[in-house]
């Protein structure tokens, strides 16, 4: 625990929007790795990929410090194992909320091809969400 | 409408060389299964062609190549297949959603309850949201909504829902589209193709 209360503070905002930029950082390098193994340059792929693992230590640490100060990010719980698997049942269904305002925008903006798309990919999310209601059914029976 | 088996999941390899293809011949079949219900509600009606290239699909993204993989993929997506008789598919209440004020998605409160079909005997048939689909244990925009027909097919959509009261009446593209998923229990999914 920090000496200091860091709930509310500038800082703590500072750290949530430090943590997400790093999240997207490390998501960009893994596509620009992807991008330069598909025109055959592999050791850029490999430096785009050191680059994505870098960032994605970065994020770890300022997740690490929201964690250990009790703060939470968008609301979401960081426990155990089954706290988690709850926690990340909670983000999926929000996921999948997020994905109905997407597809209503490019409804209503005339884009079908980007509306199917993203239908695809909500029914992807109910996967996930069955798949973790599964896993939180399994684990509970092992308790 | 016959659940996925596992030799319907072609060789990863096959899937590649026949994506394109298959894509296509999704897409055109999802066109008339893709209902609008007003401005709020899209319902897609699943049948298992499509729910098997959802499965594929997700098998080639997350680069799933074990058996046990593959199998449990066909677990996770079968229930949006409907039984015999009967039509399911994914519903979705077009609202605004805001991701950093999550609790202010507000769908309409037992909005599923209120959906129903008029088939072409004159029978009006209420949805019903399995829980075998888990989504449907949790509040959201997404549903998957059952409806048992029978021997008959939909002619209309509607919503009694006071807040959400109107009707649609489905085009003869739709109306056969549902009609061919409702006869469609042993359809045998592109053989030629595997």
């Amino acid at each position: 625990m920090f000496k200091k209360k860091l709930e509310g503070t500038k800082t703590c905002k500072r750290l949530k929007e430090a943590f997400a930029a790093e999240c997207f950082a490390e998501r960009r390098f893994k596509l620009f790795a992807a991008i330069a193994r598909d025109e055959g340059l592999p050791a850029i792929e490999d430096a785009f990929n050191e680059m994505a693992i870098s960032q994605s230590l970065h994020a770890e640490s300022h997740f690490k410090m929201l964690q250990e100060s009790g703060e939470v990010y968008y609301g979401f719980k960081v426990g155990n194992t089954i706290e988690n698997i709850k926690t990340a049942l909670e983000a999926e269904v929000l996921e999948s909320n997020e994905c109905t305002g997407l597809i209503k925008s490019a409804t209503e903006e005339g884009m079908k091809e980007i509306a199917e798309r993203i239908e695809e990919i909500a029914i992807d999310e109910l996967s996930h969400i069955h798949r973790l209601n599964i896993l939180k059914d399994e684990i509970v029976k092992l308790l | 409408m016959r659940k996925l088996e596992r030799y319907d999941i072609m060789d990863y390899m096959l899937y590649e060389e026949k994506r394109s293809e298959l894509r296509h011949h999704i897409a055109k079949m999802k066109e008339p299964r893709r209902i609008f219900l007003g401005d709020q509600l899209l319902f897609i009606f699943e049948n298992t062609e499509m729910v098997r290239d959802h499965v594929l699909e997700t098998i080639r993204i997350d680069k799933l190549f074990s058996e046990h993989d593959l199998l449990r993929q066909l677990e996770i997506f079968n229930p949006l297949l409907a039984n015999a008789g009967e039509l399911r598919c994914t519903m979705i209440v077009l609202g605004t959603s805001d991701w950093d004020g999550p609790k202010r998605v507000k769908p309409l409160k037992e909005l599923s309850v209120h959906i129903y079909l008029i088939l072409n005997d004159g029978r009006k048939v209420y949805a019903q949201a399995p829980e075998t689909a888990s989504i449907n244990q949790y509040p959201g925009t997404l549903k998957v909504l059952n409806f048992i027909c029978g021997n008959n097919y939909p002619v209309l959509i509607g919503s009694d829902h006071r807040e959400y009261k109107l009707e649609k009446k489905l085009s003869p593209l739709q109306q056969n589209a549902l009609r061919e998923d409702l006869e469609s229990t042993s359809n045998v999914i592109h053989r030629d193709l595997h």
